[in-house]
C-alpha cells in the first residue's frame, strides 16, 4: 500500500497553513477550507460509491496519462474535451495524482485558489464570502474528481473582468470553455451579446462591435444555436434520464417538441423556474436529491431577496443587467434540456454561485448600507 | 508580545521540534523497510482483440465495446466466476479490476486485469473474450460473425518488484514524514489562537 493520498493531503493541508498565515485569513475560514479538503475522502466510497459519478476514472485515467508524459493530443483516444479537462486538471501542485482522491484534491486547490482572488480582489465579502465557502453543491463538486470546479473558475474569473470593465479579458478567461463546456460559452456570448445591444447604456461603437462579434459567432455556430440542436438535445437527455426507472417514474409525460422560436421563448420561460427548484422536494428520489431540494428552495429564497433588494433600493448597474441576463438565459435553456435531476444541480451550480457572489458584490458597492443588511429574512435591522 | 502568527514563527516551531521529526522519520523508515519486504505482487494479465469489420458497420468496435461493458456481461460473468459471492462485490470487483481501452481510431481492444490469481485473471479475461459473440446473439446488435479475433493470448505483465518496493519506503516515509510536519504546523496554529483567546478574555 502506497500513502500517496496521505502525502498529498498533508501536502497540500501544509500549504493551506501558511497561506492563511501569509495572508493573514481568520481562522474560521481556515477552518472552512480545511473542512473542504477533509470532504474530499468523506465522499467517494464513503458517502457513495464513486461510480455514481462514473466519469472520474475517465478524467483520471486521462490525467495519469498526461502526468505520465507520454501523452500526445493528436492521438487522442476519446473525448477531446474530457482530455483538455484533464489536461487543465493535472495542472494544480498536486504531487501524486493516481487516485480519484488525488483529483479531488486538485480541485479542492482550484476551489482555495479562486476563493483567494476573489477576496483578494474584495470581491468576496460578507454575504458572498459564507455563500461561496458554505454553498453545499460546490462543496460538493469542487471535492470530486470533475471537471465542475474547473468551468465554474472560469466563469467566475470571465465575469470578474465584467465587473471591472475589462471586456477583452473577460472574453480571453471565458474562451477556455469553448475546449470544455461549450454550452457554457454559448450562454456566455448570448448574453453578453443581448447585454450590449439591449442593456448597456452608452456606446454607439459598442454596440456595432458587439453586434458584429455576434453574427461572426453565430455564423462559426450557427448549428449549436439552432432550434434542431436544442430539440436534438432535448431528446438526447430526455431519453437518456427515461433509460432509469426513477428517470421514466419522475417525468411522467410526454417529450415536447419545439417547433418554432415562439415555442422555444414560451417553454424556456417555464423551464427557467422549474430549473431553479429542480428537483422539488416530492420529486426527490434518493437522500441526496432530497437535499439537493431543500438547497433549491434555501438558493431560490437567496436570488429572491437579492432581487428585491434591487428593486427595493432602485439599484441599477451594467453588471446587474448583465447578471439578470446572463442567468435568465442559462436557466431558460439549461432548463429546457435538462430533465435528470442531478444533472440539473450539476449544471446549474456554476451559475448561481456567479449570480449571487457578484449580484451582491454589486449591490454592496453601489450601496455600502446594505452590507449589514440580512439576506435570509425581512425583518429590519435594530438601530 | 507579538501577538500575529508569521510564517517565521511557524518554521522556527519546526526547528524546535527537529529532533523529533528525525527520530520518528528514522522509526518509519525502518518500519516501511520491513513493510515493502513482505510486499505480495499484485498479477496483471493483458491482453488484445481485434474487431472484425467484414460487414463495414462503422461502428462496429462501439458494439462490441458496449458488450463488453454491459451488465449483462457481468452477470454472465458472475454465474460463470463467483459460486456463492454477492453480486454487487463481484461486480465492484470488476469495476475496480478491469480496464478496456482502445484507440479512436483502431480497431485493436486492449483488455487488462489485475488480481493477485493468474489462473482466475486469465480465465476472466477469456470469459469475457468468448461471451462477446454469445451476448450478440441474445441482443442481436450485429450480424458479424464472430464479432473479433484475439491477436494476443492473455500473457502476464511482469511487475517491477523492486520498483515498487522502493516506492513503498520513499514514498510512504516521507507521506508519514508530511503528515507529522503538517500536524505539528496545525498545533502551533491552534495553540497560538487558543492563547490568543485566553489573552483576549
Amino acid at each position: 500500500m502506497i500513502l500517496s493520498d496521505l502525502f498529498n493531503f498533508s501536502f497540500l493541508l501544509i500549504l493551506l497553513i501558511f497561506i492563511c498565515v501569509k495572508m493573514k485569513l481568520s481562522r474560521n475560514i481556515f477552518i472552512l477550507l480545511l473542512g473542504h479538503l477533509v470532504l474530499v475522502f468523506f465522499l467517494n466510497y464513503f458517502l457513495f460509491d464513486p461510480f455514481l459519478f462514473g466519469d472520474q476514472f475517465q478524467y483520471l485515467s486521462a490525467v495519469i496519462h498526461i502526468r505520465s508524459g507520454l501523452f500526445n493530443f493528436l492521438q487522442v483516444s476519446g473525448s477531446l474535451k474530457m482530455h483538455i479537462s484533464a489536461l487543465l486538471m493535472s495542472l494544480p501542485p498536486v504531487p501524486f495524482l493516481d487516485s480519484i482522491y488525488a483529483l479531488s484534491m486538485a480541485n479542492v486547490f482550484v476551489f482555495i485558489v479562486t476563493f483567494l482572488i476573489l477576496l483578494k480582489n474584495n470581491v468576496l465579502k460578507g454575504f458572498n464570502k459564507m455563500f461561496y465557502l458554505l454553498y453545499p453543491s460546490l462543496a460538493l463538486y469542487s471535492a470530486l474528481a470533475l471537471r465542475d470546479m474547473i468551468i465554474t473558475c472560469f466563469m467566475l474569473l470571465s465575469v470578474y473582468f465584467i465587473s471591472k470593465r475589462r471586456y477583452f479579458f473577460s472574453i480571453i478567461a471565458a474562451l477556455p470553455l469553448i475546449l470544455i463546456k461549450i454550452q457554457n460559452i454559448l450562454i456566455y456570448v448570448l448574453s453578453f451579446f443581448v447585454f450590449f445591444v439591449f442593456f448597456k447604456t452608452k456606446g454607439v461603437f459598442v454596440k456595432v462591435v458587439a453586434i458584429t462579434s455576434f453574427v461572426i459567432f453565430f455564423m462559426i455556430f450557427k448549428d449549436s444555436f439552432s432550434i434542431e440542436a436544442i430539440n436534438l438535445a432535448r431528446t438526447g437527455m430526455f431519453y437518456e434520464n427515461m433509460k432509469t426507472v426513477q428517470g421514466a417514474a419522475s417525468i411522467g409525460s410526454e417529450l415536447v417538441i419545439i417547433n418554432n422560436y415562439v415555442d422555444l421563448f414560451k417553454l424556456g420561460f417555464e423551464s427557467m423556474f422549474s430549473f431553479i427548484f429542480k428537483p422539488l422536494i416530492w420529486q426527490a428520489r434518493n437522500p441526496l436529491q432530497l437535499v439537493q431540494s431543500f438547497e433549491n428552495i434555501f438558493v431560490g429564497w437567496v436570488i429572491f431577496r437579492l432581487v428585491y433588494l434591487k428593486v427595493k433600493h432602485k439599484i441599477n448597474s451594467d453588471l446587474i443587467r448583465f447578471l439578470l441576463v446572463y442567468t435568465i438565459i442559462a436557466f431558460g435553456l439549461y432548463g429546457m434540456v435538462v430533465f435528470n435531476y442531478g444533472t440539473a444541480v450539476r449544471y446549474k451550480f456554476p451559475f448561481v454561485i456567479v449570480f449571487v457572489t457578484f449580484f451582491y458584490y454589486e449591490l454592496v458597492r453601489i450601496k455600502p448600507s446594505l452590507r449589514g443588511k440580512p439576506i435570509f429574512f425581512f425583518w429590519r435591522d435594530k438601530k | 508580545m507579538n501577538n500575529e502568527l508569521t510564517v517565521k514563527h511557524l518554521l522556527n516551531s519546526l526547528k524546535k521540534h527537529r529532533s523529533l521529526l528525525l527520530i520518528c522519520l528514522i522509526l518509519f523508515f525502518v518500519f516501511f523497510l520491513f513493510k515493502a519486504n513482505t510486499y505480495v505482487p499484485i498479477i496483471k494479465v493483458n491482453t488484445s482483440i481485434i474487431v472484425n469489420n467484414l460487414d463495414n458497420e462503422d461502428d462496429l468496435k462501439n458494439k462490441v465495446l458496449s458488450i463488453m461493458r454491459s451488465k449483462t456481461m457481468v452477470k454472465t460473468l458472475y454465474e460463470q466466476f463467483d459460486s456463492g459471492g454477492n453480486y454487487y462485490d463481484f461486480s465492484l470487483m470488476l469495476k475496480r479490476r478491469l480496464s478496456i481501452a482502445s484507440a479512436r481510431y483502431s480497431k485493436v481492444i486492449h483488455l487488462s486485469f489485475k488480481g493477485l490469481d493468474e489462473a482466475q485473471s486469465r480465465s476472466i479475461l477469456n470469459g469475457i473474450i468468448n461471451n462477446i459473440d454469445i451476448l450478440n446473439e441474445e441482443v442481436g446488435l450485429s450480424s458479424q460473425k464472430p464479432l473479433v479475433t484475439i491477436i494476443d493470448e492473455p500473457y502476464v505483465v511482469e511487475e517491477n518488484v523492486k520498483e515498487t518496493k522502493i516506492k513503498i519506503v520513499v514514498i510512504n516515509t516521507l507521506a508519514v514524514m508530511l503528515t507529522l510536519i503538517a500536524g505539528l504546523l496545525l498545533f502551533e496554529y491552534i495553540r497560538f489562537y487558543v492563547n490568543e483567546d485566553r489573552l483576549n478574555i
